[in-house]
């Protein structure tokens, strides 16, 4: 005989399970987590290289890295001043899930002053999985034109702050970092916006002094 | 987006709701998938199909209801359904802010 079983049951509730066991550890410690999200190619791990190169005399900083494969990331944030990096390898997954961050922080070292992970580079599935971060980051470049926040607006949606890296190219493509600004709050207007190019420098001292000032959010 | 990812835990869901009801046949798998979750419903089905060879679900139906994201414009105070690329009040085209659409859960299971 058939029956119904009433479930109401997220679907991803057990990444979110490990994600709120990650945050309940990390408020312990009062360790800040940034995610930081992008299309391959953006710049995120020259960001962190600059940012640690910037940041790491004052600040301990930890790193996760993911990527589908290669340990190159690691081996580059590392010699740019981490204090503590691991490289996941998801082996083809397009994102990172809350239990591979968990296992990463198994090596992790007490009295980080921040953790940033990088996620693998992809617009659309990094979204949909909380890492237990406090902060997501969603970062562009001014190469990959002006439509990107409005055809990609889940991880816009769900940011805290945009990056938009690369603005020292402006003048050779069709892309003015303000009209770029503008469509990415016209998806979601509490966007904190932060205008750099992470090769020349230009705007990292005010996206080093964000970072250095984010305090732990209130308990959940 | 990551629907193999997703499929995946659905059928856990629903394959450890069954074991618990002592069921031996899944029959019907009802997901509530909001329009802003990025998850497309052909490719759930595409990647459900393969993931249900050979367990209890094999001859289950999917059923998949999409729910749609609601915003409210406080310029004109109304409230409408948002697709998925047009942020804006239908009205006076003031930007607004989604709320729902990103719901992602089984409802509930048919079982024998």
């Amino acid at each position: 005989m058939s029956r119904t079983i009433h479930i109401e049951k997220k679907i991803l509730e057990k990444n979110d399970v490990v994600a709120a066991r990650i945050r309940q550890r990390l408020y312990a410690e009062n360790l800040v987590v940034v995610n930081i999200m992008s299309s391959p190619g953006a710049g995120k791990t020259t960001l962190l290289e600059e940012t640690l190169k910037r940041m790491s005399p004052k600040k301990t900083i930890g790193v996760i890295e993911g990527d589908i494969a290669t340990d190159n990331d690691a081996r580059r944030v590392e010699k740019a001043g981490a204090a503590w990096v691991v490289q996941i390898n998801t082996g083809g997954a397009c994102h990172l899930e809350a239990g591979m961050v968990e296992k990463a922080m198994e090596t992790m070292p007490t009295g980080l002053g921040l953790l940033i992970i990088e996620n693998v580079g992809n617009l659309v599935c990094p979204s949909g999985f909380d890492l237990g971060d406090d902060y997501k980051v969603v970062m562009a470049s001014l190469t990959e034109g002006l439509d990107k926040p409005k055809k990609y607006p889940g991880m816009y949606r769900k940011s805290h702050a945009l990056v938009l890296n690369k603005i020292d190219l402006a003048p050779h493509v069709n892309v003015r970092p303000e009209d770029f600004t503008r469509e990415a709050l016209e998806v979601n207007p509490a966007l904190k916006v932060f205008t750099l190019s992470a090769v020349s420098g230009a705007g990292l001292a005010q996206w080093c002094d964000w970072l250095t000032q984010l305090k732990k959010p209130a308990h959940a | 987006m990551h629907e193999l990812s997703v499929a995946q835990s659905m059928m856990s869901v629903a394959l450890e709701n069954a074991a618990a009801n002592n069921a031996v046949k899944i029959s019907r798998i009802e997901l509530v998938v909001g329009g802003l979750s990025g998850v497309t419903p052909d490719s759930l089905l595409f990647c459900f199909q393969a993931l249900r060879e050979g367990t209890i679900a094999e001859n289950a139906e999917l059923v998949i209801t999409v729910t749609a994201a609601i915003a409210h414009c406080a310029v004109c105070n109304s409230d409408f359904e948002v697709g998925m690329y047009d942020f804006f009040c239908p009205r006076c085209q003031n930007p607004v802010i989604p709320k729902g659409g990103d719901e992602l859960f089984v409802k509930d299971i048919d079982i024998e």
